[in-house]
């Protein structure tokens, strides 16, 4: 192995750092119109009138766009194909406003001072409609509505998911002990640190140009397609250098309407959010509540759980349809259960829609079932890491209900592994339990997926070509998120080729350059683009030893490659460099080059074990995360070093779900409190824990050479491990996240008052 | 259109606000008024500060402390000098935002900015200073405290009116000690949700508080002197009864202030913890943590 598992750092880095590297707002676009949004200030009505005069008489203005002038085609945000089914109730400008943020009118003028002056003078009247700012109430509400057979678009829930397999109910009816919580999850914000933009551009040969920092290209272009009403053909897209995304520019927010524009005013148009409106218009985490009850035997064996979820996807479906389903997937994947029940349903609320987010409804299913697990631990009066290896899958396992094999599944590696490093069962032992700071430790255990498989077409298409001045040409649609995918597929061809990994180009990413992709989704690039990637290496390797055994005039079986040249067995004397092979075919009327697409087979677990140990202050009810292990089986880590980063982010990004982030919406108005940094609070350097990182790297059989996903799994058990972790310290059984101070404090109080009302009653019964 | 100029020193001010009729704003650190503008605020000229030497000082004499407007809170904070005579001054200014904002937010700024969380407030509070503003007709006036922070973000300046230096008694009692603390969301970078000036004159052979200060922050619109905890624990011995009093206090003092807001029943308990803590510096004792059922009735 000399280029993978090794350390590289990201190949982008130093232009990154050095500010070379171009963003979409740092592009010059001669003629370039700004835009400003003006967004809903109310959460549930009907637009009466807008009055745009004294913004239009603005000197500057080019145009005002609002329902009244823009096409109202209905579209689904979240679609990546063309002839993707979804909900489509989303539009540019809806004439009926379904949350506070929601887009009423744009305005596209000169310069951006001069748009945001102009917005600021336009008046909107509204016909107030009675909102719904949760699911519990959506729940109830859509009750009542199916009852009296009312219709509107909030009726009823976009999508209700349901296994069951076994009996789970009798299971539950018969068990020693069932144990039962009620976990919530808040809505939180990606807070990348590129907020929203897009640009859109008239070509020359009538198309539109969209450059735009996104996770599917393809995507971008169907849903503009669609939104608009053209061909998708119409429209080319570009991916710009992204700064950070997690899900939140997975779905085109601001391109239809910036395409729309460029179209109409034959100029370009940059539409660009700043950090607010970031955070109020365009995607969230879902919120979701879970009720759960899990059955054992007294040694601590699951016999049965059950599991219903309320998630409030907000006001329009985007992937809304598709949470509940990819919520139930991880409960079967993960613990051994032979009779198990899930019910998962979406409602919409008069909130900011729900999207994608690092793990995609894994870091809530994790949040509500890993919880009750300690729960169910502390119940059986048992050791939750104890517990936990009674239950948890072994290698090879299969999910139940689609029979699909979990691969090398080395879950409880980590958690063998990982505890013994933790000192566990020590920590656990000797945890104080007097005066002001009391200390606890957490563990949980998660699962997420390795790509689409088998639903939607997981395949991946990469062409690479030999230079003739020996580099490669790597054609393929990758959006790299900031996060170094690329550099770690490049990793894997250099280690194809044996090639150094800077000597790899990526293409533009482009819906005129590339094959069609997912794009950057599900967990999906190491493990299924870094095996399209690696085949299409070893292909053009066959081929360039064929070009070089007619060269040579040897078998190809006598050569082999070295450091980007062709050797013959026998000597040490190169014979041919890459490049002097691809001139040569070239003089052929050839190419030395290789396309090949591969197809997904499987879709492993990648499994991972976080322990930490946490100190809570009874006062000020204030947090410290002492230490922290992730212990993680990825197959094989190709470059640990951006492993480990992914991970620290993800604990970092966890630790805000369990203790800080939440947008927090005003359940009178709707209105967002929690819509900037000095009110939505993230995980700052001096917060962090010292954080270990231990790799369990058994290879995935299926994994491009054994490797399998990390990125999104290294938020998933993070919360929940912080959680179990305070209960533990302050023996309380906290379930609503994320567990501010105010949360600890009333839950001391409410322990405080049962305990006195239980005195005073032994007291009365002496 | 928005107009900006720039003043080395007092004298240019002053002709560049007498000479205005609009609206004026001083830009020295600009961590306030920088999110003022991008929200909208409009003002007609905007008079950078940030460069004037007589604007950025700490003077130290036998009586009192003074310091202009314009020194940035890092400053402030890694000044020996104020860190021997005004460690109170000093803590709090360690605790206000970041390094990054420190370096440029001024201790003026945070006066005229009068935000309930402001960690500035309740130290200057407490400690008595005295506020001077050059007045936009060029005269000077010289206030207390209350007289200048008068409600959540108001202030008694006018257009064109700016604070100058913030002048510090040091004259409190035989041995003064002092403490300051803050809960935020965070440990650090983090808005105060309550803070906590101490000042007391104690003595040590005695064991005795022979006066005390106490001032809190974020429990209301403006920080607050309470005068009812002061008078509990004046001329007192400090032992754990003492303690125990001085956190119970506080906790009226939080459902006096707040009697009824959300906030109420996490502050009540919080601001123990923080009490707790401002004791143990104070006098770099161990003291008990309190027995619940006394907190929560």
């Amino acid at each position: 192995m000399k280029h993978i598992t090794t350390p590289l750092p990201i190949l982008d880095g130093f232009d990154k750092v050095s500010g070379r590297l171009c963003y979409a707002a740092d592009m010059k676009i001669e003629g370039l119109l700004q835009t400003k949004l003006v967004f809903s200030t109310v959460a549930h009505a009907n637009i009466k009138n807008i009055d745009m005069e004294e913004a239009r008489a603005v000197p500057g203005v080019i145009e005002i766009f609002h329902h009244g002038n823009t096409p109202a085609n209905t579209y689904n945000s979240t679609i990546w194909f063309e002839g993707q089914e979804g909900v489509e109730d989303e539009k540019m400008f809806p004439g009926l406003v379904r949350h506070v943020g929601d887009r009423v009118a744009a305005v596209v003028a000169e310069t951006q001072q001069i748009a945001n002056h102009a917005a600021s003078l336009i008046k909107v009247e509204y016909d107030i409609l009675p909102a719904i700012f949760d699911a519990l109430t959506a729940e109830r509400f859509c009750a009542q509505t199916t009852a009296s057979g009312q219709d509107s678009v909030f009726d009823k829930p976009v999508n209700e998911t349901v296994f069951d397999y076994g009996n789970t109910r009798a299971a539950l009816d018969s068990a020693d002990l069932v144990v039962e919580d009620t976990v919530t999850t808040p809505k939180t914000h990606h807070c990348a640190l590129e907020n929203h933009i897009c640009i859109a551009k008239p070509e020359a040969d009538g198309r539109v140009l969209i450059l735009t920092p996104c996770q599917s290209i393809f995507a971008v272009q169907v849903v503009v397609a669609r939104a608009i009403g053209l061909p998708a053909s119409q429209f080319r897209v570009i991916k710009t250098p992204i700064g950070g995304s997690f899900g939140g520019k997975a779905e085109p927010v601001l391109d239809p309407l910036c395409a729309w524009f460029a179209k109409t005013l034959g100029r370009p148009v940059s539409i660009a959010l700043n950090r607010s409106e970031t955070f109020t218009a365009t995607r969230t985490r879902s919120k979701a509540i879970g009720h759960i009850q899990t059955a054992v035997n007294r040694d601590g064996r699951i016999l049965a759980r059950k599991t219903s979820v309320l998630v409030d996807i907000g006001a329009y479906c985007t992937g809304g349809m598709f949470l509940p389903e990819s919520m139930s997937q991880r409960l079967r994947r993960i613990y051994k259960i032979g009779n198990q029940s899930y019910r998962g349903r979406s409602f919409y609320t008069n909130t900011l829609p729900t999207g994608a987010y690092r793990g995609y409804g894994s870091p809530q299913i994790h949040a509500i079932s890993e919880i009750n697990l300690d729960h169910v631990a502390q119940q059986l009066g048992m050791d939750p890491v104890k517990f936990r290896m009674k239950n948890l899958v072994h290698p090879n396992d299969t999910d139940p209900v689609t029979g699909l094999d979990l691969g090398n599944a080395r879950i409880r590696d980590c958690v063998e592994q990982g505890s013994a490093h933790f000192g566990w069962s020590k920590k656990r032992a000797t945890r104080s339990t007097g005066g002001r700071l009391k200390r606890g430790l957490g563990m949980a255990c998660a699962t997420h997926i390795n790509g689409c498989f088998p639903g939607f077409h997981e395949a991946t298409t990469a062409t690479l070509r030999v230079r003739e001045d020996g580099g490669l040409d790597l054609t393929c649609a990758l959006h790299d998120l900031g996060c170094g995918s690329n550099t770690v597929l490049a990793q894997i061809i250099a280690e194809v080729l044996d090639i150094s990994p800077q000597r790899i180009n990526f293409s533009r990413v482009d819906t005129d350059i590339c094959d069609y992709d997912l794009g950057t989704r599900a967990s999906r690039m190491t493990y299924i683009a870094g095996e399209a990637v690696r085949r299409t290496a070893e292909r053009l390797k066959v081929q360039a030893l064929l070009v070089a055994s007619s060269v040579l005039n040897c078998p190809d079986t006598e050569l082999l490659i070295k450091d980007g040249r062709v050797f013959r067995c026998s000597e040490s004397e190169d014979a041919a460099s890459l490049g002097e092979l691809a001139t040569y075919e070239i003089t052929r009327g050839r190419s030395l080059s290789a396309t090949e697409t591969y197809r997904a087979t499987a879709n492993p677990g990648s499994y991972a074990a976080h322990f930490a140990e946490v100190e809570v202050d009874i006062l000020s009810g204030a947090v410290k995360v002492l230490t922290y292990l992730a212990v993680h089986d990825l197959g094989r880590a190709i470059n640990p070093q951006l492993v480990e980063g992914q991970i620290h982010g993800g604990i970092q990004m966890g630790m805000g779900f369990a203790l800080f982030e939440d947008i927090d919406i005003n359940i009178e108005n709707g209105h967002m409190r929690g819509d900037r940094f000095s009110r939505y609070h993230l995980v700052n350097a001096p917060e962090m824990p010292p954080v270990e990182v231990l790799l369990v790297e058994k290879k995935e059989p299926t994994g491009p050479y054994g490797a399998k996903a990390v990125g999104e799994i290294a938020t998933i058990p993070v919360a929940p491990a912080i959680v179990n972790a305070i209960n533990h310290a302050l023996d309380t059984n906290i379930t609503e996240l994320p567990i501010t101070p105010e949360r600890i404090i009333e839950a001391l109080s409410l322990a405080h008052l049962q305990h006195n009302s239980n005195e005073q009653k032994k007291a009365g019964t002496q | 259109m928005v107009q900006a100029a720039k003043a080395s020193n007092l004298q240019e001010l002053s002709v560049l606000v007498k000479g205005f009729s609009g609206k004026v704003s001083f830009i020295a650190g600009g961590t306030d008024l920088i999110i003022a503008l991008q929200q909208g605020a409009r003002p007609d000229l905007i008079i950078d500060i940030s460069s004037m030497d007589d604007l950025n000082f700490i003077e130290i004499d036998a009586e009192e402390v003074c310091i202009a407007a314009a020194t940035p809170l890092s400053k402030l904070a890694q000044h020996r000098g104020l860190a021997a005579k005004l460690p109170l001054l000093t803590q709090a200014a360690m605790q206000v935002g970041s390094v990054q904002i420190r370096n440029r937010a001024t201790i003026g700024g945070n006066i005229a900015s009068a935000v309930p969380g402001g960690d500035l407030l309740p130290a200057l509070k407490c400690l008595g200073c005295r506020i001077e503003i050059l007045r936009r007709d060029n005269t000077v006036t010289s206030h207390d405290f209350d007289e200048v922070v008068t409600g959540l973000g108001k202030t008694c300046l006018g257009n064109g009116d700016m604070i100058t230096t913030i002048r510090i008694p040091l004259r409190f009692g035989r041995n003064r000690i002092s403490a300051f603390g803050k809960i935020g969301r965070r440990r650090e970078l983090t808005i105060a949700r309550l803070n906590l000036a101490v000042l007391a004159d104690y003595e040590t052979d005695a064991n005795r508080i022979n006066d005390i200060r106490i001032v809190a922050g974020a429990i209301g619109p403006v920080p607050l002197r309470l005068r009812l905890v002061e008078k509990r624990l004046r001329g007192r011995n400090v032992n754990q009864a003492f303690v125990d009093d001085f956190l119970h206090s506080l906790i009226a003092a939080v459902d006096a202030a707040i009697s009824g807001r959300a906030s109420q029943a996490y502050k009540r308990i919080a601001i123990m913890g923080l009490g707790l803590d401002l004791m143990q510096n104070l006098f770099e004792k161990e003291f008990s943590c309190p027995e619940k059922p006394k907190a929560l009735t």
